[in-house]
């Protein structure tokens, strides 16, 4: 019996804990990838590349973690635009990709606000 | 592809661990906390095995989520009373000495189809044999037939139920078996005075058993005296 409610218990202290890793974890890059996005817009010309690689570089440490935790469809359309950025980048097309990173800078801003806990999104 | 597979393979897994540690208990005499959860485990399972969209990670946490819960309620019903009516319910007699009670039947949305269904089930099929029915919280009925009907059982065809346990071989083909002795909790002097009282000395026995409370059997050497 004690043993059944310590198998339970953990079960519900394990959910727990991966529920809020993948919370922390998805708010804090979607923060950090939406400041990300917004920088590589408003970069001056010649500083623009280096703000769209660290953008870039941003979102393939956080991509596994998006792909775990966020539906599938909107870590798809992410990773979409952020190929697109790739490959402006490659063409030497900023324009392309400033488009690409003010639609990622929205799509980070929402994020983190359905994976709130509050009662307003429980409820 | 190879995608769906895998997750599918790991909800699976996963579903039948929870099931299996929620304990081990048949459709029919699932509790309604228990019937919820499986209900909503299969259905939370389904979901993300045909569509992609959902992360696995995701139906992992509810499914442990459920599970924890389910098994942390039904604990806390083992240990408050309270918990388990609130949880569970409780049995409810529909049939009382032999009377329907109609009241508790309307409270229940039994129709006296249901219970003459139940009673059919239990191979009782004449009301005026039913003393006691009781509608248990896992949906079954329980009957307790009048005493006229119940089937005799052995300690009412038997004046006395002596107590027999396993018969021990005490003598095979002449020769004692202390180990069947020994089982018996007897002493060789027991055996010998069955003997001595039978007339029969050790060598013309074919076989000697005896079981705690009851009769010895002897059997003499074909040739013996």
């Amino acid at each position: 019996m004690k043993s059944r409610v310590i198998v339970g218990a953990l079960c519900l202290v394990l959910a727990f804990l991966t529920a809020f890793y993948g919370y922390r974890r998805v708010g804090r890059a979607s923060e950090a990838l939406a400041a990300a996005a917004e920088t590589a817009v408003s970069a001056a010309d010649d500083g623009f590349e280096g703000s769209a690689r660290q953008a870039l570089r941003l979102w393939d440490e956080n991509r596994a973690v998006f792909f775990a935790f966020v539906r599938r469809d909107t870590a798809e359309a992410a990773d979409v635009r952020f190929e697109i950025v790739r490959r402006a980048i490659l063409q030497s097309d900023p324009a392309r990709a400033r488009d690409a990173f003010s639609e990622l800078a929205a799509m980070f801003r929402t994020l983190p606000r359905t994976e709130k806990p509050g009662f307003e999104n429980i409820l | 592809m190879l995608t769906s597979y895998f997750k599918t393979v790991l909800l699976l897994l996963a579903v039948i661990v929870s099931i299996r540690l929620m304990g081990k208990r048949q459709i029919g005499q699932l509790q309604p906390s228990e019937l919820v959860v499986t209900i909503l485990l299969s259905q939370v399972a389904a979901t993300p095995m045909q569509e992609t969209d959902i992360p696995p990670l995701q139906t992992l946490i509810v499914i442990f989520v459920l599970t924890g819960t389910e098994i942390l309620l039904s604990a806390l019903a083992m240990k408050s009373r309270a918990v388990r009516r609130l949880v569970d319910g409780r049995a409810i007699t529909v049939i009382k000495d032999g009377e329907i009670d109609q009241r508790q039947l309307k409270r229940l949305r039994y129709t006296i189809d249901d219970v003459f269904e139940g009673l059919r089930q239990k191979d009782v099929f004449d009301l005026s044999d039913v003393n006691t029915v009781v509608a248990e919280t896992n949906g079954n009925l329980s009957v307790l037939l009048k005493e006229q009907a119940q089937t005799a059982t052995k300690a009412d065809v038997t004046q006395k139920t002596g107590k027999a346990g396993m018969p021990q071989i005490l003598i095979a083909d002449g020769r004692l078996s202390r180990g069947g002795i020994k089982a018996l909790g007897w002493k060789t002097a027991d055996v010998e005075r069955i003997l001595k009282k039978a007339g029969v000395s050790l060598k013309d026995v074919f076989l000697l058993t005896a079981a705690e409370g009851g009769k010895p059997l002897l059997v003499k050497k074909e040739g013996a005296e």
